[in-house]
């Protein structure tokens, strides 16, 4: 009997008792087929040699675990950020399943979202008929005050024709004459999701302001607009707004979801909540300027404020850390002529007390990175101004021109002499590079998990702890709440690195009666 | 003529599975149940009869076959 | 507030399709029923299996699912594709809770996540040497695998690859068996087809040539356990504990040798009947292997079905499922004494995928729960067939329920709890409506067997009962 009523046991520790642990060695000697154990350790520490790791960097085809997702999931985010938008992805339904599920895991949020079910049929006749019956159904249910269409891999592969699609719906009565449906072709086999987000944006600005450009005066609303780029911190949209709002600047965030995936459980679900309004985003091109904040993951965006809004796109690096947060404040102040006020220069003035506090504890510190490229030059930066050393930073979805940039910001700088840059290499590449050369961390999101379960296997000095900062985190709770960008999100990138090296410490130094050395009350 | 299988279910009753209609049902009338000359026509409890082509000897079950709708 | 009259369920489908366009609503209205006892046969009252209407926000997935994510991908020694862009993998990878024990990235590739990462060249192209070089490249780098699935998304039926003539070459080439599946997302109305799709490859190029092996006495296989949050385990456990010999687990914690070993068996058990009453159909015709559908969920159904699948074997077996019951009873009461005075009388809404809505009723119902709602993701009319009688007379049935429909029958009825999947899961809590994942066993479970059953007791009471529910409003606003 395994279970007691007083007791009751999950699958941890259900599975450690005596029954089960027979039952399963049971099945595997009896009807697995499965290798004998010591065969099976001896390949386990052949995938972690130096061997291994060039047969792994060999490859050509195949990609393994990757660290990127695919365009349209990247478009229902950025679609999320405008007030009342219902996203709608044209093609196969159950990518539409897999995005609202993604999401929900990693929000721990509900995510409206449609698709218009696609199948055979229309695989030979197009998605037309869909895409009518589609918006119509949507549009009554859910009465969006805008629709914003991206496509699946199925609808870009036959070639659908969005913009016909919908200028036939709205002739054709499916969808009133004033429901505004913004439309960006999301292929998921171009870019990954940060491109989808890129193209669901300039399709929206294009939707809305293409055809008024004629009224439009850039400054003339005195405003700027902040561009994120594909943001998951839902802090990250409050600090911007808070640091522009104490500078007295006017800003428009162009899509904005941190409401919708925030809201309060209070016995009422809301749908829609917050986000950029429609009007604003009009009104967009009559601001001072648009500061794109992912400079390396808005190629379209840019293109199309330069070219139809005229907007200087003056240009900025993700602020993150401190100095690009510094650098951000002063463009800001200069464009718009507002100075930087107190509270910031004190807020500052914390962050680098923080750092002096924190700054024996990570400098020197080895950290190993994955993630979007622009979170990536934002992070590093931070480290090398922390005296901490990148020793490996791996992206899956950028350019070799990002890796020349990383490369030569790495280069300049004293403790990124080591560095090793890998561009449109996967979590699988990177797990090699942990059993090359051992970095103290690694910094990413929840799949790094199993690296670090591997990195244990082989022994625990060879352990790489995983500080999860990206995304997905499907794995602990809320932290998609904080902040990584400005002083604020410097604050929280710092005491997650430093607290994850104190308590790695005391990890290995609590043997009782062996180390106790170490193992301090005081740090 | 769509393919049905005849089976016996845990009660040892004839059961006609339609896979295109996701159809199970008792057969409630079978024309020829015997050794030499097992078929004809089917009638399945909802009232629909089918005709299966008599099979002889009786074969075992279950049985996979073309049946026309009656 | 009790269940709902027929009268109320009636006006209620009435007034939540009074939004749709007309055509929408006639689909609509004949995927929503009322319960009715005097019905035989559910096609009377209800539509299933048909396709989802564009735009309405249906959780259904597509045929990947439920070829990779479902049939094949908890087959924990072969390595399975996704072959086509980059997302469908990554939003599949261990997502499941379909648990294994191996060494991952050695001879199990559960958690794992292997892809073609089409470009534009390769759709361009074709994909098919590309196909090529990655079962090559997987053969390097895992020779330990003993096969390997190739799992079509969307692009690859819509290109026109070949992939049969490639998966045979490299099969060739490696010595290994090499799948390939025509699973892509627009095949069919939802996950139900690639089921379908999955189990047919299965038959094909998995049992193909294998023929009926020489049966021990009790053999038997578990059929349609994905072992979400180790369900499989918790049920050969009993199993093997009434004396039965467990030789193969479709798919959970399962293998490519256990499935070819169970044209061996006496019996098939089946527990998902949606998605795996395919191959067991099959092995019934092809070797004449019975199979059974049997229910762990719950004390009730579990001794039911002990003595349902003993009934096919010799007193040894019939002594032994007695045995296994008389055994757990003493848990099972200590259970129920400890958990029914909180949960007595609560009203469940189940939406889930093609079993559970039918299966968990006994389980709910047990613990003195009544179930005033239930609904099926892609289940068929046989699934509604077999649960008409399982659930009270005038419940609410919704088939592919939408987003819109399912949170109007919410407010309405006001459940104590609802039992659906993750995209329900955040709007309903926010609603203040306690939710339980019964997908996947919110990170909990398993739930089958009696060990289940302990721990299904405790996360529906911990649910139902915890003192969040009680603090939506504000203290300030109580008197408004």
């Amino acid at each position: 009997m395994n279970q007691t009523a007083t007791a009751i046991k999950p699958c941890y520790p259900l599975f450690q008792e005596e029954s089960y642990r027979r039952l399963l060695q049971n099945k595997a000697e009896r009807f697995e087929e499965k290798p004998d154990p010591a065969e099976l350790e001896q390949r386990f520490q052949w995938t972690t040699s130096a061997e291994y790791k060039d047969l792994n960097f060999r490859r050509e085809a195949l990609t393994i675990n990757p660290a990127k997702a695919c365009q349209p999931l990247g478009a229902v985010l950025c679609a999320l950020g405008f007030k009342g938008t219902l996203p709608y992805v044209h093609g196969s339904q159950g990518c539409v399943a897999y995005f609202r599920s993604y999401f929900n895991r990693h929000f721990k949020e509900p995510i409206a979202c449609v698709s218009d079910s696609m199948t055979e049929d229309s695989a030979v006749f197009g998605g037309n008929k869909n895409m009518h019956e589609g918006l119509a159904n949507a549009n009554a249910l859910y009465q969006p005050e805008m629709i914003a269409v991206s496509t699946t891999c199925m609808a870009e592969v036959i070639g659908d024709d969005l913009h016909a699609f919908i200028t036939n719906a709205r002739t054709n009565g499916h969808i009133p004459e004033h429901l505004p449906v913004a439309s960006a072709h999301t292929p998921s086999f171009v870019g990954s999701h940060t491109t989808g987000w890129d193209s669901m944006m300039e399709g929206t600005l294009r939707y809305l302001t293409i055809n008024e450009m004629d009224s439009k005066e850039v400054g003339s609303n005195g405003k700027l607009n902040i561009v994120t780029g594909f943001e998951t911190y839902l802090g990250n949209y409050r600090v911007l707004k808070r640091m522009l709002g104490e500078m007295g600047v006017d800003c428009c965030m162009v899509s904005d979801p941190e409401e919708v995936l925030d809201t309060p459980t209070d016995g009422e679900y809301r749908m829609y909540a917050g986000g950029t309004p429609l009007a604003a985003l009009r009104d967009a091109p009559n601001a001072i300027d648009t500061l794109l904040l992912q400079p390396w993951s808005l190629a379209k965006t840019k293109k199309f404020i330069g070219e139809t809004w005229h907007h200087p796109l003056t240009p900025v690096d993700p602020p993150m850390g401190l100095d690009w947060t510094d650098a951000f404040l002063m463009k800001v102040s200069q464009l718009t002529g507002r100075p930087i006020p107190a509270s910031l220069e004190k807020e500052r003035g914390r962050l680098v007390d923080m750092m002096a506090d924190s700054h024996a504890w990570l400098h020197g510190r080895k950290f190993s990175l994955y993630g979007d490229p622009d979170f990536l030059m934002g992070m590093v930066k931070f480290l090398l101004e922390l005296g901490a050393e990148p020793i490996h930073v791996l992206c899956h979805n950028a350019s070799k021109r990002w890796g020349k940039a990383m490369g030569k910001m790495l280069k300049d700088s004293p403790y990124g002499q080591e560095t090793e840059v890998h561009v449109d290499r996967d979590l699988w590449h990177f797990r090699s590079l942990m059993f090359d050369r051992k970095p103290d961390f690694m910094i990413g999101n929840s799949y790094g998990k199993y690296i670090q379960r591997d990195t244990l296997h082989k022994g625990p000095e060879h352990e790489v702890p995983l500080i999860r900062i990206g995304f997905p985190i499907f794995d602990r709770h809320h932290l998609h709440r904080s902040t990584t960008l400005g002083y604020e999100g410097a604050m929280y990138l710092l005491t997650e690195l430093v607290n994850a090296v104190l308590a790695d410490l005391d990890r290995k130094t609590m043997g009782y009666g062996t180390t106790d050395y170490n193992y301090d009350l005081i740090r | 003529m769509p393919l049905v299988m005849l089976r016996k279910d845990s009660e040892g009753r004839l059961i006609c599975y339609v896979p295109k209609k996701d159809l199970e049902a008792r057969v409630t009338a079978l024309e020829h149940d015997g050794e030499e000359l097992w078929g004809g026509r089917l009638t399945l409890e909802d009232g629909e009869s089918w005709y299966l082509e008599p099979i002889s000897p009786r074969p075992g079950l279950p049985f996979e076959a073309r049946v026309k709708r009656i | 507030m009790s269940a709902l009259t027929r009268a109320e369920a009636e006006g209620l489908i009435q007034e939540v399709l009074e939004v749709y366009p007309e055509a929408a609503k006639q689909d609509r209205a004949r995927h929503l029923a009322v319960n009715d006892h005097a019905l035989e046969r559910s096609k009377k009252c209800i539509t299933a299996n048909r396709k989802s209407l564009p735009g309405v926000m249906t959780a259904r997935g597509c045929a990947y699912a439920g070829s990779k994510g479902v049939v094949w991908g908890p087959i924990k020694d072969m390595i399975h594709v996704s072959h086509g862009p980059v997302g469908c993998g990554q939003y599949s990878r261990a997502g499941r809770r379909n648990y294994y024990v191996g060494f991952t990235g050695v001879n199990t590739f559960g958690t794992m996540n292997f892809t073609s990462d089409f470009q534009e060249k390769d759709v361009v192209f074709g994909g098919d040497k590309k196909l090529a070089k990655v079962l090559a490249e997987i053969e390097a780098l895992f020779p330990v695998n003993k096969g390997i699935s190739v799992q079509s998304e969307c692009p690859i039926g819509l290109i026109g690859d070949d992939i049969e003539a490639v998966a045979r070459k490299s099969s060739a080439e490696i010595g290994k068996p090499v799948i390939p599946v025509r699973c892509e997302g627009f095949r069919g109305v939802s996950q139900s087809l690639g089921h379908h799709i999955a189990n047919d490859s299965i038959r094909d190029w998995v049992l193909e040539g294998v023929t009926r092996g020489e049966s021990g006495p009790y053999d038997v296989a578990i059929i349609g356990d994905y072992n979400i949050g180790g369900d499989a385990w918790s049920s050969r456990i009993l199993l093997e504990e009434m004396g039965l010999n467990v030789v193969a687990q479709w798919s959970g914690d399962g293998t490519l040798a256990e499935l070819k070993r169970t044209p061996q068996v006496r019996m098939n058990l089946l527990h998902c009947y949606r998605s795996m009453n395919y191959i067991s159909r099959h092995m019934e015709t092809k070797y004449g292997i019975p199979w059974l559908e049997y229910n762990f969920f719950g004390p009730t159904k579990i001794a039911e079905s002990l003595r349902q699948i003993a009934s096919h074997f010799d007193d040894h077996i019939k002594e032994g499922a007695e045995r296994v019951i008389a055994r757990y009873q003493p848990l099972v009461d200590a259970i129920n004494d400890k958990y029914r005075p909180r949960l007595n009388g609560k009203r469940v809404m189940l939406y889930v995928g093609g079993l559970r809505p039918r299966h968990v009723v006994g389980a709910y119902e047990d613990l003195g729960m009544e179930v005033v709602g239930a609904g099926y993701e892609f289940g068929h009319n046989d699934d509604y067939d077999r649960t008409l009688k399982e659930l009270g007379d005038a419940t609410l049935l919704y088939d592919d329920v939408t987003g819109y429909e399912m949170e109007k029958f919410v407010e309405r009825i006001r459940p104590d709890l609802i039992g659906a999947g993750i995209k329900e899961k955040y709007g309903f809590q926010k609603m203040g409506i306690p939710f339980r994942q019964m997908h996947s066993w919110d990170y909990s479970g398993p739930y089958h067997g009696y060990d289940g059953y302990a721990i299904f007791a405790r996360d529906m009471d911990m649910t139902v009962n915890n003192p969040c529910w009680q603090k939506l409003r504000a203290p300030w606003k109580k008197g408004a």
